[in-house]
């Protein structure tokens, strides 16, 4: 058990430490020198590293514990080791001069034992045990003056820019808000933000007032040993300054998303029914993420390149081909719906070494993209919280479409050539003036979708007029399903040809439609999608999808409620993550969500799941969808709002 | 100390300590809940001294005039502790409750009897 764990079991909780940090960092080198007598030099400019308690005879003392050892100038200065600091004599000053490879607005410097240093004969107080100094130049010097005459000045650290931290001492509150959204449908992907309130001793608010937005605000809370992840916010407005207490609010890199996408992207995978598929997806998880701003923290991984994987992968000749055309339109949305949708286990045995597609993406200050289902991280007993309550809405087992709102697309423009196409003028749906986010086009060797709509075959027949139906195709074979695939459209493509696999995301432009029109037959071309075929194009062809008295057949619902086939058809490795397993795992989550207050965890994250130990004795699993972390008073509470299940 | 009588200093004013000085400590909590059970869980983040009414028999017209000259406002009181170590706290005067009994002892001091100051103590410790 760690930390956190032991005192959330206590009714009397030891307070937690909060750490938030507010840093507007330059760029510059720094170099120092020390003049004076003194104990020990160290390495400065390691801020995230602790101080090395070192045993002091001249001091304090040290205690017994074997938590202070004694100075040892041939131990290197690392994260384990910790540092030691520039350490003066009990009673004497300090003097630290610095030099900067650039010049610099501010430095602020750290340090323990010291009333105040003096620069350029000002003082700053050291009262909150640092100070951010004016400097706007390359060089100063620095006085570290002494607490008392029995304290030794310890100076920990000196850096280029703004360091200021807020801790227990001089937090008034600070209310973090981590968010996700567990809706079943039309789920957001919403912003977490933290809202802090923090007593100042010196008068900041010159210097608050330059701080520019998107300056990080790290916070973390716990035990000294048990803390919680760093999560890192960024300035959404300017601080506010008044009676010496400043007022932040800063949110998640989720408010980056908040533009249009570069491009209409239309990305090209095998089927959504492989290991692969679920890669493709994934990467243009990341190229929407990337291109929004929110990067690798490994720079290696970066790029903004549409070319999304290796181009060796080739597709066997079963299973369907899909494109998806993400347009171009808010990337929250799309991300959102993304992440919404692939959230299912898996027949045993078709994807190697999975079983489940879990694929997620959470911010809340530490932006993750999750692939796994998750497992019970949590324990959360109902007898230790309060105010709680349940609630259960409405099945959802349909999803409602009105007819009228269904009218044609006509963004491909293109017109029907002698040869192959698949882009045609008014070849996609649109429902109240957005495109259907899919078409679905039937293969005869596939079954799976039989059970998916059962129903509208009947409804939607206008292909059964095309001429260039093939006979294999019989009334009905055209599908066109509503659902909200981000903004995009699906096309499945028939089974049988031996087309190549092209692991690429392109941006779509009405350029590319020619590219489309290649042969399938030929060779494969790696800058091009090669995606035409007899059957294919009759299919697409079509612009009258359903004309005429066809057109009036379509039904005021569709019914997508319990869906009794998959395509789990192992022979054909053709296991159907989208639609049907998709919409099959949406319409399954649960209906019931509930919220409660209880004393709070600052490790929990949006989308984990925790064990709820009812108070009648059964356990259940939940996923966190909110949590608001309160800080205040010195004290710690929080508010969680879950969906039953693992969503 | 003022002879061999133990004393407190409020606002810079030596004061005889007070027959009635106990001094106790209150636990200072945040972040209450209380559970679906009724139970209260909190943070336990520090102790303040609990609110003390200091009484005295009889003090001197000096030490009264030093007493009366509180405003309320807050003040340092300097006393010895349970442990017997002597401590600085910031305090508010709240209440003087005094009789006007008045006597003059053989040396011609005035002394005033049966007085209580109300003092809230306002710092919090870790």
């Amino acid at each position: 058990m760690t930390t956190i764990d032991l005192e959330n079991a206590k009714q009397i909780r030891q307070p937690m430490d909060v750490i938030i940090q507010v840093l507007m960092e330059e760029t510059a080198t720094l170099t120092s020198t020390y003049t004076g007598e003194k104990v020990a030099d160290g390495v400065l400019n390691q801020p995230d590293w602790e101080m090395r308690k070192l045993a002091d005879l001249q001091w304090n003392g040290f205690e017994l514990d074997g938590s202070a050892v004694l100075y040892d100038s041939t131990v290197t200065a690392s994260a384990a080791n910790g540092k030691i600091g520039v350490r003066g004599n009990i009673g004497q000053p300090v003097t630290v001069s610095v030099t900067a490879s650039a010049s610099v607005d501010r430095l602020t410097v750290s340090a323990t034992g010291c009333r105040a240093v003096e620069y350029n004969g000002v003082s700053y107080s050291m009262r909150n045990g640092y100070a951010i100094i004016p400097i706007g130049g390359t060089s100063a010097v620095f006085v570290f003056q002494p607490e008392t005459d029995t304290k030794r000045v310890e100076v920990s650290d000196i850096r280029p820019g703004v360091q200021m931290r807020i801790t227990n001492d001089n937090l008034i509150s600070a209310v973090v808000s981590l968010r996700s959204d567990l809706s079943i449908l039309e789920p957001t992907l919403p912003e977490s933000e933290i809202n802090i309130e923090a007593y100042m001793d010196e008068d900041y608010s010159e210097l608050l007032a330059s701080i520019p937005d998107e300056t990080p605000i790290t916070y973390q809370a716990g035990y000294p040993g048990d803390m919680s992840p760093l999560r890192k916010f960024y300035l959404a407005e300017q601080i506010t300054w008044a009676d010496n207490i400043m007022s932040i609010h800063a949110v998640d890199a989720v408010h980056l998303l908040d533009g249009d996408s570069k491009a209409d992207i239309c990305s090209y995978m095998s089927t959504w029914t492989r290991q692969s598929s679920l890669r493709s997806v994934t990467e243009i998880l990341r190229v929407f993420l990337y291109d929004a701003g929110i990067s690798y923290e490994n720079p290696d991984r970066q790029s903004s390149s549409y070319i999304i994987y290796d181009q060796t992968a080739q597709r066997d000749d079963r299973g369907d081909e899909w494109i998806t055309l993400y347009k171009q339109s808010s990337v929250r949305d799309i991300i959102a719906k993304l992440t919404n949708y692939l959230h299912q286990d898996l027949p045993s045995g078709l994807f190697s070494n999975r079983t489940n597609v879990w694929l997620s993406y959470v911010d809340a200050g530490i932006p993750t993209i999750y692939f796994n289902k998750p497992i019970a991280k949590w324990d959360v007993y109902e007898n230790d919280t309060g105010e709680g309550n349940r609630n259960v809405s409405r099945e959802i087992n349909r999803i409602n479409v009105e007819r009228s709102k269904l009218t044609i697309d006509n963004i491909g423009g293109r017109s029907k050539g002698s040869g192959t196409w698949i882009y045609g003028s008014g070849a996609f749906l649109q429902y109240d003036g957005e495109p259907m986010h899919a078409l679905y086009v039937r293969d005869s060797k596939d079954s799976f979708i039989t059970g998916l709509y059962e129903g509208l075959p009947d409804t939607i027949n206008g292909v059964a007029s095309n001429p260039n139906q093939t006979a294999t195709q019989s009334a009905g074979d055209v599908w066109y399903m509503i659902g909200d695939i981000p903004e995009g459209i699906l096309i499945r493509q028939l089974s049988g040809n031996t087309h190549k696999l092209y692991n690429q995301v392109i941006p779509w432009t009405a350029a590319h439609a020619t590219l489309w029109r290649q042969d399938y037959g030929s060779s494969r071309d790696d800058q091009t999608l090669t995606l035409t075929g007899t059957s294919f194009e009759e299919h697409l062809t079509n612009n009258s999808y359903g004309s005429g008295d066809n057109q009036a057949n379509i039904k005021e619902e569709i019914i997508v409620g319990k869906i009794g086939t998959r395509g789990d058809d192992s022979a054909n490795n053709n296991y159907e993550l989208y639609p049907s397993g998709a919409y099959e795992s949406l319409l399954q989550r649960s209906n019931i969500t509930g919220s409660f207050t209880w004393k709070g965890d600052p490790r929990m994250q949006p989308r984990d799941v925790f064990t709820f130990h009812r108070l009648d004795g059964t356990d259940e699993e939940c996923t966190l969808e909110n949590i608001t972390i309160t800080h205040e008073k010195g004290g710690t509470s929080a508010e969680i709002t879950y969906r039953k299940g693992v969503c | 100390m003022i002879g061999v009588f133990n004393t407190i200093t409020i606002d810079g004013t030596e004061i005889y300590r007070g027959n009635d000085f106990t001094l106790q400590r209150e636990n200072i909590y945040a972040g209450e809940i209380e559970t679906c059970t009724g139970k209260r869980c909190a943070d336990l983040v520090g102790w303040r001294y609990a609110d003390l009414t200091i009484s005295w028999d009889a003090l001197p017209q000096d030490q009264l005039n030093a007493i009366l000259a509180l405003t309320g406002e807050q003040v340092n009181m300097t006393f010895s502790n349970e442990a017997n170590e002597t401590v600085t706290e910031t305090v508010i005067p709240r209440a003087l409750t005094s009789t006007v009994t008045r006597l003059t002892d053989p040396q011609g001091h005035v002394m005033w009897k049966n007085l209580q100051l109300q003092i809230q103590f306002i710092e919090a410790h870790n």
